[in-house]
């Protein structure tokens, strides 16, 4: 029976540049040991997927990029807002696109209050109300431009509410119908399959504004954005967004 | 404007009616326009329950603004409701 097999005999002596070499590679399989495969680990910088922390938009938009931030809230198409909120937003949920029908779609209303407003003027011109006393022709005309002035706040709240909202996670379509009725849709923006974007007549051929019709997987299977502002435009961000959120689930990336 | 000049109306007015006649209708479009200002102050008051309702939804700096309009439009209301009852 060979010597190594011998359990019994001692061990050969090592020398001390033996004994040294040994040392080492001990640590070094110590330190093998120690290494942390986690991916997740920022000493892991070699060839590991690293999780990156959430992009601005202007890093990842061509289109958010050529805007400059506003906070005028009267706008139909505010960039990056950054005092404007809704309720239901997320505390990392950054607004950053808020949309609203175009201010042309609102001049059938202003022209409708104008011409109401100089009905008075032709009534008392040609003595319509002149069976009445003084001061029931004058009632009358106070109520009149009552009227027209509620018939314009309705209006004009109807366009100011309702307003299509574009976030880093979601789009939001708050709908002011009335008085009486709201309705406000959500989804997010991985649920988005297609966008087509719609502009007909000869206004919206000259002011530059149409409907994106946005197609979803969930509930709300449709949301328009009616009469906005730069269609294409709307169209090419919410392309980018896709995009984004896209490669944010290769990279590993949450939000 | 004939058609509005009925039979006990002419155009200067209420004058030649019959006594107690004119003074019949006259009370009659009091009450229509006291009951048409309550029906809009009403209406002014849902405006502005629904401007506070979408001023938590959207938040904006204008939505103060709309809000004072809102409030503007109820206080003008309740101002010619009480016009109207005084006046008329």
């Amino acid at each position: 029976m060979p010597d190594i097999f011998d359990g019994s005999k001692k061990k050969p002596s090592l020398t001390s540049a033996e004994s040294i070499q040994l040392d080492k590679i001990s640590e070094a399989d110590d330190s093998v040991e120690d290494f942390d495969l986690n991916p997740f680990d920022s000493k892991n910088t070699s060839d590991v997927t690293q999780p990156t922390a959430i992009r601005d938009v202007d890093d990842y938009s061509e289109v958010m990029r050529r805007e400059t931030s506003s906070n005028n809230s009267l706008k139909s198409f505010v960039a990056k807002p950054t005092e404007i909120f809704f309720d239901s937003q997320h505390s990392q949920e950054k607004v950053l696109l808020l949309l609203r029908r175009h201010p042309v779609t609102q001049v059938g209303w202003i022209i409708t209050a104008i011409f109401l407003a100089i009905l008075p003027f032709l009534f008392s011109a040609v003595g319509l109300l002149q069976f009445l006393p003084s001061n029931y022709q004058f009632a009358a005309t106070i109520g009149w431009y009552l009227l027209i002035i509620g018939f314009s706040l309705e209006s004009f709240l109807s366009w100011f509410y309702n307003v299509y909202i574009t976030t880093d996670e979601r789009i939001i379509d708050v709908d002011f119908y009335n008085l009486l009725y709201k309705n406000i849709s959500a989804a997010k923006i991985d649920n988005i399959e297609d966008i087509t974007t719609e502009a007909g007549g000869v206004l919206a051929s000259v002011f530059n504004f149409g409907t994106v019709k946005i197609q979803t997987a969930g509930s709300v299977t449709e949301f328009d954005f009616e009469d906005v502002p730069q269609p294409a435009k709307v169209t090419a961000f919410l392309n980018e967004m896709l995009l984004e959120e896209e490669r944010e689930q290769l990279e590993n990336r949450t939000n | 404007m004939f058609l509005l000049q009925s039979p006990l109306m002419n155009t200067n007015g209420f004058s030649t009616l019959p006594v107690g006649v004119g003074d019949f209708v006259l009370l009659s479009v009091k009450t229509l326009f006291i009951i048409g200002a309550l029906l809009y102050l009403v209406f002014a008051f849902v405006v502005t329950r629904q401007i506070q309702v979408m001023r938590s939804t959207v938040i904006t700096p204008f939505s103060t603004t709309v809000q004072i309009l809102g409030f503007v439009h109820l206080l003008m209301t309740l101002a010619v409701l009480i016009l109207f009852i005084t006046i008329l």
